[in-house]
């Protein structure tokens, strides 16, 4: 891991150094492009997307693996971090905490990992910019497909994380406490309880929104497959005559059809499946959300509103549901396992079709196309092999969790009405 | 009409009763607390009965004639307790 290697008085110079840095790829692409496709044809525009995957694949380890440097603490690293945390989610930040580092989620595509080491005289508090699942995935979405987007979207998580540290985070640490805090009162317990739900739930239902929409585009690349399904079959069973200026109306209609028999009772079903879903997420992050903003003001909740104790622990029959559609979350907490899935999918589709047009044309190379017909099937069987693997080790995993989780509040719950019988 | 006794206290009236004390700086008018509380009047009388012989709040009549009710040292400890052991569970997910 790399050390903090700037310090907090040259922040400025930093960024305005990784915007010039973003710049100067993007706008020496632009006459290499020019030149490779003037020029160079195929072998040229290669050269230029090599280019850009490179370049910007540096880009990306610049803006996400480099450590940055917070002036430093009196207090101890534990003792740091979590006051931090504690600031931070009254200030309805959502912060995942672990011992030796804090998540904490700026905006639905940037967060910021901060970290605390003891160092001489005090605590050296570092930090690193960081996507969130959803960033993630649009990142690597867009390195794949055009690799510039990629480069301004991590410029963009860049600024919005340097703006938040500069402005939210530093004028903080002077605040910090010296010494281990004693054990948290009861109101900092309670906005630390709601907002570690808040953030499960919030997860939660934007996990079941981004399996909705992945499951929105399967449905639609599955439908243009089956549109050239339908075509390729209509074309094989009755060729059609090159010489009509009509020749691809029959092949069209059919494909067309393929598609919306599969498309519309797809679409129609992913959306009943997904939509009570929502709606129950969305209700508990309101209600925590709102308990949340209620314990971090001043002011009393209104009569007849459940107690945060209930909230909270009414949330605790959600948890496994939380849990459950965050770990299902293909693409949204997964992306390397689903970059690998979509590049075979795509591969393979691609070859296919590929192969099967060649196919249809005779006196073509039978041996050439066969070999790429066998390569995207090949292809096909291991995209699906991977998913189904995948999604096996996903229910597994999530069984498990969930089963610890059941047993664990059973258990105290037995534990606190015991305790209120024997007081 | 004194309440009949409780055998089994509901977890979550109990903590929603110490909540809402805990969060009054002075003692809280009974007929309040329970609108507060949003508890069946019934109900909130046989919990507020345990709760004072459990010594987690405490009865005062006013002059006024108006029962007030305030959490006891041992009321806010129980209710701290119940609040650090959910955020255990919470934080341990």
């Amino acid at each position: 891991m790399m050390s903090s290697w700037v310090f907090w008085t040259e922040r400025k110079t930093i960024l305005k150094a990784y915007i010039a840095g973003t710049l100067v790829v993007l706008l020496s692409a632009v006459p290499l492009w020019l030149f490779a496709y003037s020029e160079t044809g195929f072998l040229g525009s290669l050269a230029v997307r090599g280019f850009w995957w490179i370049s910007c694949f540096v880009l990306l380890i610049l803006y996400f693996l480099a450590w940055f440097g917070l002036p430093r603490v009196e207090s101890s690293p534990g003792a740091s971090l979590r006051a931090l945390a504690h600031m931070m989610r009254v200030m309805k930040y959502s912060v995942d905490e672990a011992p030796k580092w804090i998540d904490i989620r700026v905006d639905k595509l940037t967060q910021v990992k901060v970290r605390a080491r003891g160092a001489a005289g005090g605590t050296r508090i570092e930090y690193q910019v960081g996507a969130t699942p959803v960033g993630a995935t649009f990142i690597v979405v867009m390195f794949l497909i055009f690799p510039p987007a990629s480069a301004i979207a991590s410029l963009f998580i860049f600024g919005s994380a340097f703006r938040f540290v500069d402005t939210k985070v530093a004028p903080r640490l002077a605040g910090l406490p010296a010494v281990v805090s004693a054990p948290m009162d009861v109101k900092a317990t309670l906005i630390d309880s709601l907002s570690e739900g808040h953030r499960l739930a919030q997860e939660a239902s934007e996990s079941v929104k981004s399996n909705y929409e992945d499951l929105i585009i399967i449905i639609l690349v599955s439908g243009i497959a089956f549109f050239f399904g339908g075509f390729l079959a209509a074309w094989w069973l009755q060729p059609p005559d090159m010489a009509s200026s009509d020749w691809s109306r029959v092949p069209v209609a059919v494909g067309a059809m393929a598609m919306l028999a599969f498309t519309l009772p797809s679409l129609w079903r992913a959306r009943s499946r997904h939509k009570k879903a929502i709606g129950r997420f969305e209700r508990s992050v309101s209600l925590l959300g709102g308990a949340l903003a209620s314990e971090t003001s001043s002011l009393q909740p209104p009569d007849g509103f459940p107690s945060s104790f209930e909230i909270i622990a009414g949330a605790w029959d959600e948890v496994p549901s939380w849990l459950a559609a965050r770990r299902r979350a293909g693409m949204f907490r997964h992306p390397s396992i689903w970059t690998a899935i979509v590049v075979f999918a795509y591969s393979g589709f691609l070859l296919l079709v590929a192969g099967i047009a060649e196919l249809l044309y005779p006196g073509i190379d039978y041996q050439t196309a066969g070999v790429i017909v066998a390569l995207g099937s090949v292809m096909v069987v291991s995209t699906m092999l991977l998913y189904f693997r995948w999604s096996r080790d996903q229910k597994l995993e999530s069984e498990r969790i969930v089963g610890d989780w059941r047993r664990r509040v059973e258990i105290l719950r037995s534990e606190m009405e015991k305790y209120l019988q024997g007081l | 009409m004194s309440a009949s006794p409780l055998e089994k206290p509901d977890l979550f009236v109990v903590a929603r009763i110490l909540e809402r004390l805990w969060r009054e700086d002075a003692p809280m008018l009974k007929t309040r607390l329970q609108v507060a509380t949003n508890v069946n009047y019934d109900v909130f009388r046989r919990y507020v009965s345990w709760m004072n012989d459990k010594q987690l709040l405490l009865l005062e009549t006013s002059d006024d004639g108006h029962e007030r009710l305030s959490l006891t040292p041992r009321g806010h400890e129980a209710y701290r307790h119940l609040v650090m052991w959910i955020n255990e569970v919470v934080r341990k997910q």
